[in-house]
């Protein structure tokens, strides 16, 4: 470790990450709100019908689970529970402004699983409906919540629910970048200028990147030509991710170029080199499965490989930067190993509550 | 200049209101880096060895000068870590402008601690939560001075109130040139600093 221009805020040297990163990174990775986001933007443009279905299931189960990484994330978990009794949401002369992660976590999240909870309810009620008659189940009567058919008003308050969950699940696919651009002393977050809408395109790669892994589980054959519109959605986030970071590196270049802050930023660049190459690629084999199926197989995990390594490297790398964004202190290699067990877990509950949801919603018996 | 300086610290509503407003000079060509404030916080307020309340910067200058700046939380009038916290339990005292933290309802999210650009917060590990320079307000009502303060044997570091016109902060930064840490943050920080390095503002 070294101090080349001083010695800058020693407390960032006890603990350079303060966010513990792996958990963040992951949970907000395939959050949910994404695959909803995507499901929901399908619903109303009445596209992808074969394939809503299953982007609700799996969304709504990571949706359920996302705030698991956050709450493992705490250093007092137990306390999470202030977050709603003591919630700084409205300024006071003690507490002015109004805290990001108040609103993400006490407002939107709960008012988006609500919302979703409830359009996907609504949206499988005719189907579960058509269950009860056939097997006098009342579980499923109550399931459909005594919807017997697909109406012109239930579609318009489905379509009324739509519009209205876009909002806080828009808030909640973008809420890291949120907190990263909001901040003041981070010295590479503070100078990302293309994060949010780089964040937010790339919400849509790894979204897709599900979509397109949930459709070969659940039948590549059932979901026909489907596929091809996310593909499309897949490459066009891709090369806007690509844009948005050559873009970035640009104006670094421009406007650090030849100061000491610049060797600073090559650390964190020096990793966008491999990340553009990746999402390149993905953006390559999401054309050419348009037109040889099988390929889309391979698509999801360079999507979901190109959208991890530069996650890593905007939430972990780019924390080593020091505020003063002269030094970097360097990364520690035993971040993973503590936190794999809770990633693991939060991403197992993630898929057994697909699995519950798919049970009670059969992708194949909607309308 | 000083007027300008000053006035620029507290909003009028602020001056108005409250009973005190406590605040810090840093005479920075009278610091030579002796690490007694340093010592002197720690021992006073339980600070774990590798994190600090109080911490002296050393800087070289182009000319190879070595100048020592003494940092810590500058209880800011507009603070950024009261608006990051999501709870509420980092909070500004309404009678004095200090900016504190309540340990039962911290949850440690580390919002704040991203949030200050002084990088004058961290996580404890004895307390488990976050923790920060409070000015010693324990014994500042005592008619005592923050240890910081008392332990500084050339008088570089002067504390006050900033609503008595007639205590030796508010004559330092009324007739003293100061400047003041990152004041792009819009934050106001209520440490005036003398002959503050270019270096040391980063």
């Amino acid at each position: 470790m070294t101090y080349p221009l001083g010695y800058l805020y020693p407390n960032e040297f006890a603990q350079p990450l303060q966010w513990l990163p792996v958990l963040f990174s992951y949970s907000l990775l395939i959050s949910g709100a994404d695959l909803l986001l995507l499901a929901l933007i399908a619903y109303l443009f009445n596209k992808l019908k074969r394939t809503v279905p299953v982007l609700l299931i799996v969304g709504l189960a990571f949706y359920t689970v996302v705030l698991l990484g956050p709450l493992a994330d705490l250093r007092n978990p137990d306390r999470a529970v202030l977050l709603f009794s003591h919630s700084h949401l409205f300024p006071t002369a003690e507490n002015p402004g109004l805290a990001l992660i108040t609103l993400q976590g006490a407002v939107l999240w709960p008012l988006g699983f609500v919302l979703a909870a409830l359009f996907t309810l609504l949206y499988f009620a005719p189907a579960n409906y058509k269950r009860y008659l056939s097997t006098r189940n009342p579980f499923y009567k109550l399931l459909s919540l005594g919807v017997k058919s697909r109406t012109p008003f239930l579609n318009a308050v489905l379509k009324i629910l739509a519009v209205v969950a876009l909002i806080p699940l828009a808030f909640w696919a973008v809420y890291p970048a949120t907190l990263f651009t909001m901040q003041t002393a981070l010295w590479i977050w503070r100078n990302w200028q293309t994060l949010l809408p780089m964040y937010f395109a790339d919400t849509f790669v790894v979204a897709t990147a599900a979509a397109i892994l949930a459709m070969w589980i659940y039948g590549i054959r059932k979901v026909g030509d489907d596929i091809n519109g996310v593909l499309l959605i897949h490459g066009a986030a891709s090369i806007s991710v690509v844009a948005l970071l050559v873009a970035q590196v640009a104006i670094w270049n421009a406007q650090y170029g030849g100061s000491p802050y610049i060797q600073v930023i090559d650390q964190v660049a020096s990793w966008i080199t491999p990340v553009v190459l990746l999402y390149l690629v993905t953006f390559i084999l999401s054309l050419v499965a348009v037109k040889w199926r099988a390929v889309s197989l391979v698509v999801p995990f360079t999507g979901v490989a190109a959208a991890l390594l530069n996650k890593w490297n905007i939430i972990v790398r780019a924390q080593y930067a020091q505020r003063s964004g002269l030094t970097f202190i360097g990364p520690a290699e035993d971040v993973i190993a503590h936190e794999l067990p809770v990633m693991i877990g939060i991403v197992a509950f993630g898929i057994f509550l697909s699995i519950v949801l798919s049970i009670l919603f059969p992708a194949e018996g909607h309308d | 200049m000083a007027v300008v300086a000053l006035s620029l610290a507290v909003p009028v509503s602020a001056q108005a209101e409250r009973k005190h407003r406590w605040a810090m000079y840093i005479d920075v060509s009278k610091c030579y880096g002796c690490y007694a404030c340093v010592a002197a916080c720690a021992a006073e307020n339980n600070v774990p060895i590798g994190v600090f309340r109080t911490w002296i910067e050393r800087h070289v200058t182009k000319g190879g000068t070595v100048i020592f700046v003494p940092k810590q939380c500058n209880h800011c009038e507009n603070a950024p870590c009261v608006k990051a916290c999501p709870t509420g339990a980092t909070y500004k005292r309404t009678e004095d402008g200090l900016v504190l933290v309540n340990d039962d309802l911290c949850i440690g999210c580390g919002a704040c601690i991203q949030a200050c650009p002084y990088g004058a917060r961290f996580f404890n590990p004895v307390k488990g939560v976050v923790d920060k320079c409070t000015f010693c307000e324990h014994r500042i009502y005592q008619g005592k001075l923050p240890a910081c303060v008392e332990a500084c044997p050339t008088g570089a570091r002067v504390f006050g109130d900033l609503n008595d016109p007639e205590s030796p902060v508010s004559q330092l930064v009324k007739k003293m040139p100061t400047s003041r840490l990152k004041e792009w943050t819009g934050a106001e920080p209520m440490i005036f600093y003398r002959d503050l390095p270019s270096e040391a503002d980063l």
